[in-house]
């Protein structure tokens, strides 16, 4: 017995075997003992005759085992021969399979880069993005005064800190070539609310974020390499920007290459100072602003208490916060949720392109069931019982599916180009990669396609009478034989239609996803 | 000369238990004895054979068990033909006829 045999039930029937057996050999002994042989004798002779009970105990504990590896090797061995005896067959379910598996997982890693992670900052979901609107006119002020934004963060209870920053496409003049650069100018604790530090020198100082103070400057990863062949000196250096009036300032670190805020354009992090003359103007529209949650605490704790500072700022300032509001929605919320309907669309046709790829597959393996249908009559009459050859049936629909699940995956790793090649704006694009989660639905998906494709032709060619089909001797009529492949026709049709209407929308998020994005 | 197990076809002895157990619940002992029995002494089945194949035919859901008590009023296992069992006994009854007749028809033509 191999030991790596897996078993169900081993010990637990062992009493019954006992009894069963020994009442047998009771039996033999009564017979012995009226044959007239004493009572040890006759006993002596019962067990002799009847043999080694061990081993036939072991033979019963065999019945009731289920060899589950065993049997899967089994059917795998077969299903692999059954693809190699049949490549032309095999090969367009694969490919079919393929075609329908790696778009689904494409879709749904880009669902999953974009809708269901959090955002690749430190807990990501307690960034929240502000606003001020005006009350009466319900139009959207948007960007907040410097002097409002100081306000918010001085007197709230809810953030741990409120930032906001504001960009602007400046020439960097102090290489041998002027360079067109996207700088984000920013509030102090910007750092502090995403929660990132620097990869190479440190964070602004206090100083340097107050009037007069030293000049100061973060550089994206991306600008370290291009500008400055990601040479580790390259703290203090200076870089001199050349659009409205000339400035220079002093390089105080190196941000991480995932750092791509507010847009993966973005190459200069500079600080506004505080405190200069026109940072106490309370009309100025300045700053996108955005907060960082205190831990535990809900959006509409932080709104009522927004709402309450407003207030306060409102006794304060009468002429210019009087007739103001404050929004608050969750940052991710704000970035994705424009493409949200549009992706789950994209993710449903694709299904329904799963779908109809499935019924496919069943036509196929229907049509081939019938011509197996000699063969699994052949292995009813062996005595094989039905599971077990619709378990071999589906394993061989399930090597096809991982077959085409692998060719599937290779399709999706493409997917992140396709996305940024057919919709370059679609928010977090450069995040959509190929990761275990998507090997593992991609998996789910070959799993569910077994199942979509293969247990449906298993039961259908698994039933009816089998000594009638074992007689039988000439060749089964396929035409006419399943009004159920007609119904199978049917139901393309109509998925086809749906996918046909689902296409217009998809035109439009490719559209909607190309069109620049107004933050 | 005995027939043993090894001798029989493979599938036979099932067909043959099935047969003995349509005269009513009995158990593996009583099996045994009325198949020596009836075969007139040919047939010898080893208790290795029969139980090992009872079970099997259990577990196809076309013998019945329960526990009861013997004629003796000891407990034994006691096996009945079931319903499913009824239609396989037919099948391969029918079967073993036709491959029967089939093999004696070529014994007799040959001759």
């Amino acid at each position: 017995m191999p030991s790596w045999r897996f078993s169900f039930r081993k010990r637990t029937l062992d009493p019954q075997y006992d009894s069963e057996l020994r009442f047998h050999i009771e039996k033999l002994t009564d017979e012995n003992i009226a044959a007239g042989m004493t009572r040890e004798e006759a006993r002596r002779r019962a067990v002799l005759e009847f043999g080694g009970a061990e081993q036939i105990k072991e033979e019963l504990r065999d019945v009731q085992r289920i060899p589950v590896l065993e049997t899967a090797l089994k059917n795998f061995r077969w299903a692999w021969r059954f693809i190699r005896k049949s490549p032309s067959f095999s090969l367009v379910v694969i490919l079919t399979l393929a075609l329908g598996i790696g778009a689904n997982s494409a879709v749904f890693s880009a669902i999953d880069a974009v809708l269901l992670r959090p955002l690749p900052y430190p807990e990501g979901d307690q960034l929240m993005r502000l606003e001020q609107f005006h009350r009466k006119v319900q139009a959207p002020l948007g960007r907040l005064a410097p002097a409002r934004l100081e306000d918010w963060n001085r007197m709230n209870s809810t953030f741990q800190a409120i930032t906001g920053y504001y960009t602007e496409d400046e020439s960097e003049t102090s290489g041998i070539l002027p360079e067109k650069v996207t700088a984000a100018f920013v509030a102090p604790r910007f750092l502090q609310v995403w929660g990132v530090v620097p990869e190479l020198g440190r964070d602004f100082t206090p100083e340097e974020q107050r009037w007069g103070g030293p000049s100061a400057v973060l550089i994206s990863d991306r600008f370290w390499r291009n500008r400055f062949g990601a040479d580790p000196s390259v703290l203090g250096r200076k870089v001199t920007l050349d659009t409205s009036n000339k400035f220079s300032c002093a390089i105080v670190g190196v941000m991480p290459p995932s750092f791509l805020f507010p847009d993966r354009d973005a190459d200069l992090w500079i600080p506004t100072p505080l405190g200069g003359p026109y940072t106490e103007n309370r009309d100025v529209t300045w700053y996108l602003t955005i907060g960082r949650l205190k831990r535990g605490v809900s959006l509409q704790q932080a709104r009522a208490d927004l709402a309450t500072v407003q207030a306060q700022l409102a006794n304060a300032y009468p002429k210019t916060d009087a007739d103001l509001g404050v929004s608050i929605e969750p940052l991710k919320e704000t970035t994705v949720g424009g493409v949200r309907s549009s992706l789950w669309l994209l993710f449903g046709s694709v299904s329904v392109l799963l779908l109809i790829a499935c019924t496919n597959i069943v036509t196929l393996l229907l049509a081939r069931a019938q011509q197996r249908q000699h063969e699994i009559s052949v292995r009813f009459s062996l005595g094989a019982p039905r599971v077990a050859v619709v378990l071999q049936l589906l394993t061989e629909a399930f090597v096809l599916a991982l077959a085409g699940a692998v060719l599937g995956l290779i399709v999706a790793g493409a997917a992140s180009k396709v996305f940024e090649f057919l919709a370059g704006n679609l928010p977090r694009v450069d995040e959509i990669r190929l990761d275990a989660r998507i090997v593992l639905y991609t998996l789910i998906c070959s799993v569910v396609a077994t199942l979509l494709c293969g247990l449906f032709p298993a039961i259908c060619s698994t039933r009816g009478n089998l000594s009638n089909s074992l007689a039988k001797t000439g060749r089964g009529q396929v035409a006419g034989r399943y009004p159920l492949q007609w119904l199978l026709v049917g139901v393309q049709v109509m998925l086809a239609v749906t996918l046909l209407a689902g296409g217009k929308s998809r035109r439009r998020l490719c559209w909607m996803a190309n069109k620049p994005q107004t933050s | 000369m005995p027939i043993e197990k090894s001798d029989l076809l493979q599938g036979t002895l099932d067909m043959l238990i099935l047969k003995i157990v349509t005269l009513g619940p009995i158990h593996g002992y009583g099996i045994s004895q009325r198949l020596r029995q009836i075969s007139k002494e040919v047939l010898l089945v080893q208790q290795g054979s029969l139980y090992p194949a009872l079970h099997r035919l259990e577990k196809r859901g076309w013998l019945a068990a329960e526990w009861g008590e013997s004629e003796n009023g000891r407990q034994a296992k006691f096996y009945k033909l079931s319903a499913k069992g009824k239609q396989q006994l037919k099948k391969e009854e029918w079967n073993w006829n036709r491959l029967a007749g089939a093999v004696a028809s070529i014994l007799q033509t040959a001759q």
